[in-house]
Formats: C-alpha cells, structure tokens, sequence
C-alpha cells in the first residue's frame, strides 16, 4: 500500500497501522485469503532472522539474499497448507533450511564446490594461515550431515530455544540431544581435518 | 534475546578442550547481519509476479474452458443437424432456400466441370466440420503422443 494512498484514505492509513499490531497467524490467515499486504509484513518481521539461518548455511550475502527470497516464496506457496500447529517462525526456520539444504545438495551435485582450505593449501606452495580462523570453522559445519548441520545452525543462531529446534526438526528432545552431541563430536573432527596445523598449533 | 541454555554435560566447559572452546566460540561470536535493504522489496515484487501469473493461468483455463465448451455445442449442435436431416434426400436434391442459392452458383460453376447436382453446401458443411474436428482434437492426440513418449 502507498503511502499517499494510505494518506489521502484515513481508512487504508488505519489498515496499514493495524496489520502491524496483529499477531503471526492473524495475518497468515490474512495472507491465505490473498491479502497481499499482511504477507508483506510477515516478510518485514521475519527477513533478519530468515536471512541469517540462509547466510549461515551458503556463507555469501547475495546467495544468502537468494536463498531468503526463495524461502519466503516457498512459505507464500505452501502457506495454505499452514494449519498453525507451530508457530510461524518455526516453520519459516524449516522452510529457509529446507531450502537452503536443496541448494547446498544441487551445488555439490554439479560439482559447485567452494575452494575449501584443503584446496588452498593444493594450490599454494607453501600454505600459510590468514587468521580468519572463525570463519573457517564456521564453514566446516555446511560440511556435516544435513541434519547435524541443520541442529548446530540453529542452536548457534540467537534467540532459537531448544524447544523451538526440536519442534523445527520434529523430533523429541532426547534424540536432540543426542544429536546434538554426535554433532559436535563429527564437527570437531571436520574443524581438526580443515584447520591449517599452523593455526591449531 | 535469550541465551539458549547448556543441555547436558558435553557443554560444560570441563567437558570441553581448547579446539571445543575454539568452535564454541567461533560459532556463539558470529554476528546477527541486518538483512539486506533489497530483500523486502524484491520478496514483494516477486509474490506480485506470481499472483499476476496465477491470475493470468486461471484466466487461460477459463479461456480454453469456454472454447471448449463452445467447440463441444457446436460438434453437438451439427451432429443433431444430421442425424435430424435427411441426409440422402438432401445429398441428391440439394437445399432450397438461402443455402440454395450457394447451391445455384455451385451449380452454375460446376455444371461444366461436374455432373454432380446435390448439395454442395452441405457437403462443404459437412467437409468443414470434420475439418474443425480434426483440428480440435490435434491438441488432444500431441498430449498422448507426448505422454506415451
């Protein structure tokens, strides 16, 4: 809605002001009855956390801008099948995972593989550490199984309780538990392949 | 926001070397990015494509729906025609009235090349609606060569 609509109808002005004030499922419920504008302000909410789950799976801010695009596309189309069982952005989170993890899956089928450190080092005659050891460990957790992946992405990701993983991974929470170790156990094993000795040292 | 709570034993920081602390920290210190300015905008004009394309496609499919429709009354409308005519009487005298005169100038045109005197309306009727036949039902014959293919 424009503005100088919104201005020039008090009415249209009142109705922008009040899809703020509605809460998740009122306005997906808006949306599914081709409300165009209460989807657009679920996008607003949600687009930080949405973009963060995306940039921390594919690593890049323009693939992670595609990747929440996608995402929120993909709600729009599967919106009418959200019957609110769990909250919205619960099922955003899975939607943006799901997504994610498809591309990161049809990237490695087509052989798109990053140059990882272990490349680096192919390359370079003498392999030298450039300090951003961080990033490098977050890199190594795109290398474990979707779902570990997925777990330890979320867990990292502030503000997402254990409750609200377990209810995105639809398991119970003993076995996020234990999932959650086995993990950081595998990511541990990544981090000491990938990371340069230099650097471990 | 809230912390997320340690589960267990594995988080406690006894349980734990300097690489766990190194992940741990690597991981728990990744910045929150603000989402870029052109995600909203783009995620709006992108629904607004697909809602013209759905508008668009449910226009198409009341479009073909109607010509189908419409294609299907008249195939019905003929064959009522026919089946209603005495197709033989008419075959060998030909039509009186406004269709008869086509027939005059069919006649006249023909009398030299022909020696065929019946309804060449008719016949032309008839050779145009199997031709509208064969065309309407072309579409229909490519969907099951493409799906036996």
């Amino acid at each position: 809605m424009s503005s100088k609509a919104a201005a020039l109808n008090p009415a249209l002005a009142s109705g922008a002001r009040g899809l703020t004030d509605l809460d998740d499922l009122e306005l997906v419920n808006r949306s599914k009855s081709n409300d165009p504008d209460a989807f657009s302000e679920l996008v607003r909410r949600h687009q930080h956390i949405v973009y963060n789950v995306a940039y921390r799976y594919m690593r890049d801010n323009a693939l992670a801008e595609d990747m929440a695009q996608e995402a929120f596309l993909k709600a729009y189309r599967l919106l009418k099948g959200f019957r609110g069982d769990c909250s919205f952005s619960t099922w955003m989170y899975r939607v943006t995972c799901s997504v994610c993890l498809t591309e990161l899956s049809r990237r490695k089928r087509r052989g798109e593989v990053e140059l990882g450190p272990q490349h680096l080092s192919q390359l370079a005659e003498e392999p030298t550490y450039t300090g951003d050891m961080p990033e490098i460990i977050r890199r190594c957790v795109g290398k474990l199984p979707d779902r570990y992946s997925k777990i330890i992405t979320l867990y990292y990701l502030k503000g997402i309780s254990y409750d609200e993983i377990a209810e995105v991974m639809d398991i119970p929470m003993g076995t996020l538990k234990t999932w959650m170790f086995r993990a950081r156990k595998q990511l541990r094993t990544v981090v000491e392949k990938e990371l340069p000795s230099d650097a471990r040292a | 926001m809230p912390v997320p709570e340690p589960i267990e034993d594995f988080e406690s920081l006894e349980n734990l070397d300097e690489l766990d602390l190194m992940i741990a920290s690597a991981l728990q210190s990744e910045p929150m990015r603000p989402a870029p300015f052109t995600l909203h905008r783009r995620v709006q004009e992108r629904i607004r494509i697909i809602a013209l394309k759905e508008r668009q496609r449910v226009r198409f499919r009341y479009t073909m729906l109607s010509l189908a429709v419409a294609f299907s009354s008249a195939t019905l409308m003929a064959a009522a025609l026919v089946v209603f005519t005495n197709f033989e009487l008419v075959r060998t005298n030909g039509l009186p009235g406004g269709l008869g005169i086509y027939d005059l100038y069919a006649s006249s045109m023909t009398l030299s090349a022909s020696s065929y005197g019946g309804a060449y309306s008719l016949m032309t009727a008839v050779l145009l609606a199997a031709v509208t036949i064969l065309i309407g039902l072309a579409p229909l014959r490519a969907h099951r060569r493409r799906s036996r293919g």
